[in-house]
C-alpha cells in the first residue's frame, strides 16, 4: 500500500461509534425540526441532488435535440422551455447551494471548532426556504414552464412571452432568501465562533473560501431579489420601469441582474476551490503553498467580482467608455484566480502525491478550470466577445468552469467527506474510475462546443446548419458518457452506506479539525471544545500527535 | 473606550433619545424649507446631505452603532461602499453613453 | 461615556455561563451570543441597504433622464402629508428606544405602552400613506393600463398642478411621468410592507411582553427589532426629499 495514504481501522473489529448525529433521534420530525447543521447539511445534500438529476436529465434533452439539425424530438418552443429550465435549476437550485449548503453546512463549524452554527433556527429556515423555492419552481415548471432563459432579459420576460414567469421569479426571489440566511450564518459563524487558538491565518482555506462567497451572498443577493421583484411587477401590474414603450430602460434590468449574477458566479466557485485546497494539501502531504496569498486570493476575488458585471452586456448596447473599463477590470479577476492555480501547482511540488478518488477529481478541477478561465479571457475581451458570444463559444466557457470546475470540485468534496459524514469508506477503484469517465465525458461534451462557437453556432436554438452536425454528435456522445460518470457516485455511494468498509475517524490523515473527532461526529461535534495550538495544514503536528496516542496506549 | 463597549450591550441615556429626536424633526423642517429655496444645483445636494446626517444620527445612536462590536460597524461600511459601487459603476455606463446630455 | 451606561450582565455577575438560562448550547458565553445576534441583525440590514439599494440606482438613474417629468409628477405629492408622517415616523423611532430603555430596566409596563405607542404611530403612517394612494388611484396615477396624463398636459384642470404652477407637458415628456410613479409606488410600497411586518411583529411582541418576555434581563430580541424600525425609519429619510422635494421652488 505504499501508492496511497488511505489508513483504515482493523475492519474485524471497527465499528461505528454507536453515539453519533445519526443516531441521537431517530424519526422524520427528529429530521424535518432538526437544528443541527449536520443533519441540516444532509438534507441540502438530498435535496440538491435530487435538482441535479432533474437539471441533469434536461440537459440531456437538450443534447439529444442537438443531434439532428432540424428540430425533431422538441418542437423550437418547447426547447427554449428546456434550456430555460435546465439553467434555472441548475444555477439557482443545484449551483449556488452546492458546496456552501451542503459540505459548508456540514464541516464549517467542524472546521472552526465550534459546536454549530451561530444561528441553528435561521439555518433550518434556509432549507426550507430553498424547498419552498424548489418546488415552485418545479410547479412552474410543470403547468407550463418558462422560455426566457435563465437571464429573464427584459422586454422579452415582461411583454412578449407568456409563460410562468412570474411564478418561476418568485420561486429564485424565495430561494435568495435560503442563500442570504446560509451566507449571513456563515459569516457570523466564522467571524464569532471560532475555537481558542484558531486565529484567522489557522483557519482552512475551505473556511476563507466560504467566507468569501458568504459576503457575495449577502451584498448580491438582495439585489437580483429586487430586480425579480421589479419584473413581476411590470408583468401584473404594469408599472414601467423596464418598459421602453413607457421610457423605461431594458438595459437598467441587464445592469441590476448582472449586478447580481457575476458576482453569483463566484458564490457558485469559490466554495469549490476551497475544497480543492484542502484536498491538494492532504493528498500531497503539504502545507498549502502561500496560504495567506491563496487566503486573500478568496477575497479578492470576492470584491474584484463586484465590479466586473457589464462584460455580459458588451454587445447589448452599453457605451464604449463602459466597455472599455469593464473590459479592463474583468481581465483583473483573473489574477486571483491564476493565483490559486499556481498555488496549487506549487503545493504538488515535491510533494508525495497520491491519486484516490478526491485527488483526481481535484486534477479534473485544475485542468478545466484553468482552461475555462483562460476562454473567460478572451470572452472578456470586447473585441473578441462581440464575434463570439451568444454563440456556442460561451455555452463551453461557462460549462468549463461551471461543471468542469466546480461540479468536479463538489464530487471531489464529496468524496473526500464522505467517510467523515457517513462513517464509511466509498469503493475506492469504482470511484477512480468515475471519476476518469467524468473527465473524459466531459471533455467530448464541451470541447467540440468552443470549436462550435467559433465557427459561429449560435446559443439556444433547437435546429442548426448541417455542417456543425459531427461536431454537435461528438458533443451529444460525450453527454452521453459523462450521464453514466455522474449516475455512477449516485449508485455506489448509496451503496457505501450499508456495505462501505468502516472508515475510522482520519482514513486520509488528514490535519483539519473535523478529522480529528470521530466519525459520524457526534451531535455536539466536540467532546471538548478544541485548543488549536498549530498552523493549519501542519502535517508534523499529526505525526506527533500519532506518536503521543502510540506512547500513551503501548 | 473602556473594555465592556465590545460586547454592544448598552443603555442609552433618554436625554441622547430625546436630543436625537430633536435633531430629526429639525432635519425635517430645513429639508422642506430648504426645498422651497432655488438653490440651483444646491438643492438636491443638500436635501440629500441633510437625509445623511440624520441617518447617521439614527445609526449612530437611535442604534446604538457607536457602541456596537467592529464588525458591525464594518458590515455598515461594506454596505456604503457596495451601494457606491452599484451606484458609481451603473453611471459608468449612462454618463458615457451621452456625454454632456447627461 | 457620559451618554451611556454599560449594563452588568447577568452572566458575569453568575460567574458560570451556565446559569443563564437564555445561552443557547452553541454558544460559549452570553457575550459571544450577544455579539453574534448583534452582527447578524447588522447584517441583515445590510442586505435591506442593497434591497433598498437596487431601487435607488433606478431612480437614480430616471431622475436625471426625466428630470421634468419627475418634477410635474412630484408636484402632485402633497408636502403636508409627506411632512407629518416623516415626523411620526421619527418619534415612533423616538418611543422604540424608550421601548428598548424600558426593557433594558425592567419595566414591564412602560415597555408595553411604548410598544403600543409605536405601534400607533405606525398604523397613523399607515393610514396616511392609504389617503395618499388613494387620492392617487382616483386621478388615475397608479400605473398601468388606466393611467391618465390629465393633470401633466392640461395641469389646468387639476388644482393641484395649478397651486405648483406647473406648465403643460409636452406629450413624450408628460408621459414619462409613469415611470415617476412606478417608483412612487415601488419605492413607497416596500417601505410600508416593512412597516407592516413590522407591526406584526410589534403585535407579538406587546403580546409577549404581558408574560414579562422581555423584562427579565434578556432583552435581545426587543433590541434586534428596534435595530430594524430604525432602518425602516432611515429608508423614509431618504425617501421624503427624494420623492417628494424635487423642485419645489
Amino acid at each position: 500500500m505504499s501508492d496511497t495514504i488511505v489508513l483504515l481501522p482493523d475492519q474485524s473489529t471497527a465499528r461505528i461509534p454507536k453515539r453519533n448525529y445519526l443516531t441521537q433521534e431517530n424519526g422524520l420530525l427528529s429530521w424535518l425540526l432538526t437544528r443541527d447543521h449536520k443533519r441540516i447539511g444532509i438534507l441540502y445534500l438530498i435535496s440538491i441532488s435530487f435538482f441535479f438529476l432533474l437539471g441533469g436529465s434536461l440537459a440531456g434533452l437538450i443534447r439529444l435535440e442537438l443531434l439532428t439539425p432540424q428540430s425533431d424530438l422538441l418542437a423550437t418552443d418547447t426547447y427554449n422551455k428546456v434550456f430555460t429550465m435546465h439553467g434555472v435549476i441548475m444555477i439557482f437550485f443545484f449551483l449556488v447551494p452546492s458546496v456552501p449548503a451542503t459540505l459548508g453546512n456540514f464541516f464549517l463549524p467542524l472546521m472552526i471548532g465550534a459546536k454549530d452554527l451561530a444561528l441553528p433556527k435561521m439555518n433550518l429556515a434556509s432549507w426550507y426556504m430553498y424547498m419552498a423555492g424548489g418546488l415552485l419552481a418545479l410547479w412552474a415548471m410543470i403547468t407550463g414552464g418558462v422560455d426566457t432563459g435563465w437571464t429573464f432579459t427584459t422586454p422579452l420576460s415582461t411583454h412578449f412571452v407568456n409563460t410562468n414567469v412570474i411564478t418561476t421569479g418568485l420561486a429564485i426571489f424565495i430561494s435568495g432568501f435560503s442563500s442570504i440566511f446560509t451566507g449571513l450564518n456563515f459569516i457570523v459563524t466564522i467571524h464569532k465562533m471560532r475555537a481558542p487558538g484558531m486565529t484567522w491565518f489557522r483557519l482552512p482555506l475551505f473556511v476563507w473560501s466560504n467566507y468569501a462567497a458568504s459576503v457575495l451572498m449577502v451584498l448580491g443577493t438582495p439585489v437580483l431579489g429586487i430586480t425579480l421583484i421589479l419584473v413581476v411587477l411590470e408583468r401584473t401590474v404594469g408599472i414601467g420601469i423596464f418598459d421602453p414603450t413607457k421610457g423605461g430602460d431594458p438595459l437598467l434590468f441587464q445592469h441590476l441582474f448582472w449586478f447580481y449574477s457575476h458576482p453569483a458566479v463566484y458564490i457558485m466557485i469559490l466554495p469549490g476551490m476551497g475544497v480543492i485546497s484542502e484536498v491538494i494539501s492532504t493528498f500531497s502531504r503539504k502545507r498549502v503553498f502561500g496560504y495567506t496569498a491563496v487566503a486573500f486570493s478568496s477575497v479578492a476575488i470576492a470584491v474584484f467580482g463586484f465590479f466586473v458585471w457589464a462584460h455580459h452586456m458588451f454587445i447589448m448596447g452599453i457605451s464604449n467608455y463602459a466597455v472599455l473599463v469593464f473590459s479592463l477590470l474583468t481581465m483583473l479577476v483573473a489574477v486571483p484566480s491564476a493565483i490559486k492555480i499556481f498555488n496549487w501547482a506549487l503545493t504538488l511540488y515535491k510533494g508525495s502525491i497520491t491519486f484516490e478518488t478526491p485527488m483526481i477529481y481535484a486534477f479534473g478541477f485544475m485542468g478545466l478550470f484553468t482552461i475555462g478561465g483562460m476562454t473567460g479571457v478572451f470572452l472578456g475581451t470586447s473585441g473578441t466577445d462581440i464575434h463570439l458570444t451568444e454563440t456556442y463559444f460561451i455555452v463551453a466557457h461557462f460549462h468549463f468552469v461551471m461543471v468542469g470546475g466546480m461540479l468536479m470540485a463538489f464530487l471531489a468534496g464529496l468524496h473526500f467527506w464522505w467517510p467523515k459524514m457517513t462513517g464509511r469508506m466509498y469503493p475506492e477503484k469504482v470511484s477512480q474510475f468515475a471519476a476518469v469517465v467524468t473527465f473524459i465525458g466531459f471533455n467530448l461534451t464541451f470541447f467540440p462546443q468552443f470549436i462550435l462557437g467559433t465557427l459561429g453556432m449560435p446559443r439556444r436554438y433547437a435546429s442548426y446548419p448541417p455542417e456543425f452536425q459531427v461536431l454537435n454528435v461528438f458533443s451529444t456522445a460525450g453527454a452521453t458518457i459523462l450521464g453514466v460518470g455522474y449516475l455512477l457516485p449516485v449508485l455506489y455511494l448509496t451503496w457505501s452506506l450499508k456495505y462501505g468498509a468502516i472508515a475510522g475517524d482520519n482514513p486520509w490523515q488528514a490535519t483539519g479539525l473535523e478529522w480529528q473527532t470521530q466519525s459520524p461526529p457526534l451531535t455536539e461535534n466536540f467532546t471538548q471544545i478544541p485548543i488549536m495550538d498549530h498552523e493549519a495544514y501542519d502535517y508534523e503536528w499529526l505525526e506527533r500527535q500519532k506518536e503521543k496516542e502510540v506512547a500513551s496506549v503501548g | 473606550m473602556s473594555e465592556p463597549q465590545e460586547s454592544g450591550h448598552r443603555i442609552i441615556n433618554p436625554r441622547v433619545s430625546f436630543l436625537v429626536y430633536l435633531a430629526l424633526v429639525a432635519g425635517v423642517g430645513l429639508t422642506i424649507v430648504a426645498s422651497y429655496q432655488n438653490l440651483g444645483i444646491f438643492n438636491p445636494i443638500l436635501a440629500v446631505a441633510i437625509a445623511l446626517v440624520q441617518a447617521s444620527l439614527v445609526a449612530l445612536f437611535s442604534m446604538h452603532l457607536k457602541y456596537s462590536p467592529r464588525v458591525s460597524k464594518l458590515s455598515v461600511g461594506s454596505g456604503i461602499f457596495m451601494l457606491l459601487t452599484l451606484f458609481a459603476m451603473v453611471l459608468l455606463d449612462y454618463m458615457s453613453r451621452a456625454w454632456g446630455s447627461w | 461615556m457620559s451618554d451611556s451606561t454599560v449594563i452588568a450582565h447577568d452572566g458575569l455577575e453568575a460567574g458560570h455561563h451556565e446559569h443563564s438560562p437564555h445561552l443557547h448550547h452553541q454558544f460559549e458565553s452570553v457575550e459571544q451570543q450577544a455579539d453574534a445576534g448583534n452582527f447578524a441583525m447588522w447584517l441583515f440590514l445590510l442586505t435591506e441597504v442593497m434591497f433598498f439599494g437596487g431601487l435607488f440606482t433606478v431612480y437614480m438613474i430616471y431622475r436625471n433622464w426625466y428630470y421634468p417629468a419627475f418634477v410635474a409628477a412630484s408636484h402632485q405629492l402633497s408636502v403636508k402629508l409627506g411632512g407629518i408622517n416623516s415626523v411620526l415616523l421619527i418619534t415612533s423611532s423616538l418611543t422604540m428606544t424608550l421601548g428598548v430603555w424600558s426593557a433594558q430596566l425592567r419595566r414591564k409596563g412602560s415597555l408595553i405602552f411604548f410598544l403600543m405607542l409605536t405601534f400607533l404611530l405606525g398604523v397613523v403612517f399607515l393610514g396616511i400613506k392609504g389617503v395618499e394612494y388613494k387620492e392617487k388611484f382616483e386621478k388615475h396615477h397608479f400605473p398601468g393600463a388606466n393611467y391618465s396624463l390629465q393633470s401633466f398636459v392640461n395641469p389646468a384642470s387639476d388644482p393641484v398642478a395649478v397651486a405648483a404652477g406647473d406648465k403643460p407637458l409636452p406629450l413624450d415628456i408628460a408621459q414619462r411621468t409613469e415611470v415617476y410613479f412606478s417608483l412612487y409606488f415601488a419605492m413607497t410600497g416596500m417601505h410600508a410592507l416593512h412597516m407592516i411586518v413590522g407591526m406584526g411583529i410589534l403585535l407579538f411582541m406587546i403580546f409577549r411582553a404581558r408574560s414579562d418576555a422581555y423584562t427579565t434581563g434578556h432583552t435581545a430580541f426587543v433590541e434586534y427589532f428596534g435595530l430594524y424600525w430604525h432602518f425602516v425609519d432611515i429608508i423614509w429619510i431618504f425617501l421624503f426629499p427624494l420623492l417628494y422635494l424635487i423642485n419645489r421652488h
